[in-house]
């Protein structure tokens, strides 16, 4: 039945489809750990139940990338397929829907034949809006951590503190734009309060939640060995909650990212990809645009899935918080 | 000499979000705690015998009457009375030793002499070669003898221990009895013990206290002569072991309906 969808019959892809069920499915979902260590079975000295089976970051390492560009292979054939039927279906269409291949073409001529965008390199594009999102990210953390540390260490002070802390969380992103816009006017410093504004409240509900988080007894018993209120604070519930604030973080990271395009998209910071994207979509040039877009998902991605999630596991290896294995 | 004398004591809880209702849980509780006493607490599960642990150790106060120490009324936890806890309580992100030299992190002691008194303690449990490890790789039993090590070190008047090795399997627990005996033969301190085992308090005690079910009050207390010989089959064990049973309030569950199985 499937397999009537004519493009469905090429070959290579049935080929390609069967194989994904049977060995890639295999390995990337069931994985064979059994067949692995009962190879090394043999090497066991005497009556030592401990086996050495040698690394498995080789293995590892090509399950995740394998996995991951599964991933993207379904984003590309999504972004493909639609195009196709845009361009070829839908008539009345003046522009064309950018595919996969026009943009990474047009990605290859800013990023190594120095084409400018705007009047600045895309280097440069990138540059302004990362130096952006670092000074927001950065004013956001201090506040963030402050604040939360002291609404999650005080009992008394949450349920006041987490109120403003909560209404100024219900305020999308945009919505700061009248607010910004009264302090700084336009340009720059408006599109970086509302990345401020915005993560500095994710921050802050996370590292406040991470120390309330932190179990009773760990409390007492840190009480009980006359652990003062500093002591406790610093040697205790700030070690103890620390995967939560990284992962407060990381949080505060991802809706910085989100709301600093989009900042950029209506204060007029008159450089940055925010403000290519829109400019590009005024001028028609849709290629460009989403060759924007494709930087701003592979930048958040390596934000994210890299620099945070190795940032975590660190985290959780020197607190000795690692889940069993 | 009077150590801990416990007041009149009666502690009750909200047991509604509402606050329109609450429950005692110890009721008009009256008994004092002797120097060098081993004193365990038995009793059916929920009859307040962790939540008097709780009001003598100060992590919370009575709703009436007051707990004195040494004639002082406790309203705080302090390094004199230590506690070990029914659950996991170390800090998993420092090694064995750390954990255990936090105890004497209020201590006016040089950096060397505080890693002497922690090696130390971690001798006489048997963990040395652990010093250097996390407490996540460590097995429940070892986890608990670090939790008694950190006391060993601290050297608290009062030893609170609340169920400590109920989680442990049987014979883990026997092994870690005879070593909180020997350490309770040697130091010479108060040790208040809470179990729900019968054969674990007649090993252990020198004064059984007997709680009835909830609302907790004391039913009975039994004095077990120090030279009394502790293996379960002597006479005098099973005779009390006997006096003891029958003496246990009949199962709170008695009036629940059976389980009935369906067809």
């Amino acid at each position: 039945m499937l397999y009537n969808v004519t493009w469905l019959s090429v070959r290579p892809l049935r080929l390609a489809i069967h194989l994904g069920w049977t060995y890639v499915g295999e390995m990337l979902f069931n994985g064979d750990d059994d067949a692995r260590i009962a190879k090394h079975l043999g090497s066991r000295k005497g009556s030592d139940p401990n086996i050495l089976l040698g690394s498995d970051r080789p293995a590892a390492l090509a399950r995740t990338l394998l996995t991951f560009a599964i991933g993207i292979l379904i984003v590309l054939m999504i972004w493909q397929v639609f195009a196709w039927t845009y361009n070829d279906f839908v008539g009345r269409a003046v522009l064309r829907f950018p595919a996969p291949i026009e943009t990474f073409a047009m990605l290859g001529e800013f990023f190594f034949e120095g084409k400018t965008l705007l009047g600045h390199t895309i280097y440069e594009h990138i540059a302004s809006s990362l130096g952006r999102w670092l000074v927001a990210f950065a004013l956001a953390t201090a506040v963030g951590l402050v604040l939360g540390s002291i609404l999650g260490h005080f009992n008394s002070l949450f349920p006041i503190g987490i109120v403003p802390v909560s209404v100024y969380q219900m305020i999308p992103g945009l919505a700061w734009l009248p607010i910004a816009l009264l302090l700084f006017g336009l340009g720059s410093n408006a599109a970086v309060f509302i990345i401020f504004v915005v993560s500095a409240m994710v921050i802050t509900v996370n590292v406040a939640g991470g120390i309330r988080r932190v179990p009773p007894v760990v409390v007492r018993a840190a009480k009980m060995m006359g652990a003062d209120d500093l002591t406790l604070f610093l040697k205790v519930l700030i070690p103890y909650a620390t995967v939560d604030i990284v992962n407060g973080l990381r949080l505060g990271m991802g809706s910085a990212w989100r709301v600093l395009i989009a900042a950029e998209m209506v204060v007029g910071t008159g450089i940055g990809l925010g403000y290519a994207i829109t400019m590009t979509k005024d001028l028609l040039n849709y290629v460009a645009s989403f060759a924007c877009i494709a930087i701003i998902c592979i930048i958040g991605l390596l934000m994210d899935k890299v620099l945070f999630a190795e940032i975590e596991k660190f985290a959780r290896h020197r607190l000795g918080m690692e889940e069993g294995y | 000499m009077v150590l801990i004398e416990v007041k009149w004591v009666t502690k009750a809880y909200y047991t509604s979000r509402r606050k329109d209702r609450a429950r005692i849980v110890l009721d008009n509780v009256s008994m004092n705690f002797h120097d060098n006493e081993f004193v365990c607490l038995i009793g059916p599960s929920g009859c307040g015998k962790t939540t008097l642990l709780n009001l003598i150790a100060g992590f919370e106060r009575p709703t009436v009457g007051e707990v004195l120490y040494k004639g002082r009324k406790v309203t705080s936890p302090s390094p004199e009375r230590g506690v070990v806890f029914q659950e996991y309580s170390l800090f998993p992100w420092m090694s064995v030793l750390d954990n255990v030299r936090f105890a004497l992190n209020t201590m006016d002691l040089s950096s060397d002499r505080k890693d002497d008194i922690a090696r130390n303690a971690l001798a006489m449990v048997n963990l040395t070669e652990f010093a250097d490890q996390r407490p996540n790789l460590l097995s429940g039993g070892m986890k608990q003898r670090v939790a008694v090590a950190r006391l060993l070190a601290m050297d608290p008047d009062v030893w609170l221990m609340d169920e400590p090795f109920s989680s442990l399997d049987e014979q883990t627990r026997k092994k870690l009895d005879s070593d909180i005996l020997n350490i309770w033969r040697i130091k010479g301190k108060t040790i208040v013990f809470v179990t729900h085992n019968v054969d674990e308090a007649l090993h252990l005690a020198t004064r059984i206290v007997l709680f009835s079910e909830s609302p907790g009050r004391v039913i009975k207390e039994w004095k077990v002569a120090r030279d009394m010989p502790r293996t379960p089959e002597s006479p005098e064990m099973v005779a009390l072991k006997k006096e003891i049973t029958d003496a246990m309030p009949a199962c709170a569950c008695a009036d629940v309906r059976p389980i009935e199985i369906m067809e």
